[in-house]
């Protein structure tokens, strides 16, 4: 790799790398866990470069791994061993998302879901992807991704309908 | 659900991960940690410029676990090895043994039965990508294209004693399968309809001109890069050749190809494959689950037809130790295995007509190099995740693995 790709990395990696690793941390509710899957996508990515660069792909090509990972380790464990961060996203209302009715107990609720049904949602929701490039992500037919957001949404209605203060209309 | 549910959803996504910022020097680790990897790779950790070579005495004293379908056999006999500090293995042919020494990863060869140096060639940084000793015992080494000193890269093919060389410059060879002593198959790997091509050298220190051509029917596939895998990128199998391609529009996840069948092929999201090679008809691969943590890169080791369908031996399902498979080599019908498991860093049986014992080696640490002849293997290994030099041990090839 030349010096130039070098750079045009550590750009690549400073444009990107908050909004990946906040993905990831929403995909597996660890954020060491999201941090260490980052940067063995960006080691990938990185020995891919001038390929990658080449195509013009670097955000996909490190959102694709990195999703795949989180969802692959998010079914290697039950939620309630890897919760996320409660100093973070408490059940009790959170300062930062304190005055929103239903924002926490959503929260709360989306880290009950499987994996891949949370990817489904942070890729629509966070990371603002079309069905479509959800689909492409994900590796999956767009008629998969429909039926898992489907799923997720319904299921989160449930979890949420079974709140003590659930008020998710 | 609302339109307004998936909006709060939204918001909620935002708040809950605003306060996630990366570490400040998260490019630098993640190119550290990308070559670490390539180092591993291409077995050149060495870190300082004297290499030794010395006989001493030592003992087996393999600590192993019987297992029901795979003995795992203790060895006790005395037997010689050779050490050479500061180094890496990277090949073994007749009277030559192959090493990259010192941070200028100097190509040396040595003579495996006097122990003496032969001769160190520099070679342009940051070394080589891949290395393979062909037909005639001549050394084909090939370049990426250089960090430091802005060099093209190349494809070197030298003589057995490493003192004539012939060059092929603008190629990026990712890896090197030699075919004659003057012919290899190599893939470029960033060819936009991604296939192989067939190397022409003259033969080291002969005029000529050297030259590369694609080669009809050996098509990868579309949207897909190679892979460097430890255990080689490309191997012969049944007259056809399989190579380890990592296939970005799948996410990244690495398969085996067959060249000229592109739907042929093995290895998915569970099942990754990490490293490969040939003993008789049979392909053996390490498979990485995608697990994460200490067991990130291992998993069990599978054999595969000709056509890459799974025809893995119950013996080797059912070990434990083959299940965290890291890295795997072959000579003959000798397989050598890393694994993770504890006291089992290296293990060897015979994949012949029927599967021979597991063996395991005296070996300490992660295996990081491997090249064996029918009587002698010779390893580099380290502690598990350190930058520290690896040494090149060897061992006589237990009998139970011949």
């Amino acid at each position: 790799m030349r010096s130039a790709d070098d750079a045009d990395f550590s750009t690549f990696v400073a444009a990107s790398a908050r909004r990946l690793l906040r993905s990831a941390y929403l995909i597996t509710g660890s954020l060491p866990e999201a941090e260490d899957l980052l940067q063995t996508a960006l080691e990938k990515a990185y020995r891919r470069w001038p390929s990658i660069r080449q195509k013009d792909i670097p955000e996909a090509y490190v959102r694709k791994v990195l999703v795949t990972a989180a969802i692959d380790a998010g079914r290697r464990r039950k939620p309630a061993s890897a919760p996320l961060d409660e100093d973070i996203l408490p059940g009790a209302p959170d300062p930062a998302v304190e005055g929103v009715p239903g924002r926490a107990a959503l929260l709360s609720c989306v880290r009950e879901l499987p994996a891949g049904q949370r990817a489904v949602l942070v890729l629509r929701y966070f990371d603002d992807l079309t069905e479509a490039d959800t689909a492409r992500m994900l590796g999956c037919s767009v008629g998969t991704v429909k039926s898992q957001h489907a799923r997720a949404m319904a299921r989160l209605r449930e979890l949420v309908a079974n709140q003590p203060d659930g008020s998710m209309t | 659900m609302s339109t307004g549910v998936e909006h709060e959803l939204a918001a909620a996504f935002e708040s809950a991960s605003e306060f996630v910022h990366p570490h400040p020097e998260l490019a630098q680790r993640a190119r550290a940690g990308a070559r670490s990897r390539r180092r591993r790779a291409i077995a050149a950790a060495a870190a300082v410029c004297a290499a030794v070579m010395l006989i001493a005495g030592t003992t087996y004293a393999a600590a192993g676990r019987h297992h029901a379908a795979m003995t795992v056999q203790q060895r006790q006999q005395g037997s010689r090895r050779i050490v050479i500090h500061h180094a890496a293995v990277v090949g073994v042919s007749g009277k030559y043994l192959y090493a990259l020494v010192g941070p200028n990863l100097l190509l040396t060869a040595y003579d495996r039965t006097s122990g003496k140096m032969i001769r160190r060639v520099t070679l342009p940084p940051p070394g080589p990508s891949r290395l393979a000793v062909g037909p005639g015992g001549l050394v084909w080494v090939s370049f990426d294209d250089s960090f430091a000193s802005h060099t093209e890269p190349a494809l070197w093919l030298l003589s057995p004693d490493l003192r004539l060389h012939s060059a092929l410059t603008g190629f990026q060879a990712t890896s090197v399968l030699p075919v004659t002593r003057t012919s290899a198959w190599i893939a470029e790997p960033y060819l936009p309809h991604l296939g192989l091509l067939r190397v022409h050298m003259p033969l080291p220190g002969q005029s000529g001109t050297a030259s590369a051509v694609s080669e009809p029917d050996t098509s990868l596939g579309r949207n897909v890069s190679l892979m460097t895998a430890p255990g080689g990128w490309s191997v012969k199998l049944g007259g056809r050749i399989v190579v380890i391609l990592d296939d970005s529009a799948s996410g990244g996840y690495n398969q085996l190809v067959l060249a000229g069948s592109p739907n042929v092929r093995f290895g998915g999201p569970q099942t990754r494959i990490s490293a490969m090679t040939t003993a008789g008809n049979a392909l053996w691969a390490t498979t990485d689950a995608g697990d994460h943590g200490e067991a990130y890169y291992q998993g069990p080791l599978v054999r595969l037809s000709a056509r890459l369908r799974p025809s893995t031996p119950g013996a080797v399902r059912a070990s434990p130790i083959l299940a965290r498979s890291e890295d795997v080599w072959s000579d003959g019908h000798t397989i050598w295995v890393a694994t993770g498991a504890r006291g089992h860093s290296l293990v060897c049986f015979t994949a012949g007509s029927r599967i021979g014992p597991l063996t395991t080696l005296p070996v300490s640490g992660e295996v990081n190099s491997l090249a064996a002849t029918a009587t002698t293997v010779y390893v580099t290994a380290g502690p598990p995740g350190a930058y520290t030099p690896p040494v090149i041990v060897s061992y006589p090839v237990p009998a139970s693995c011949r």
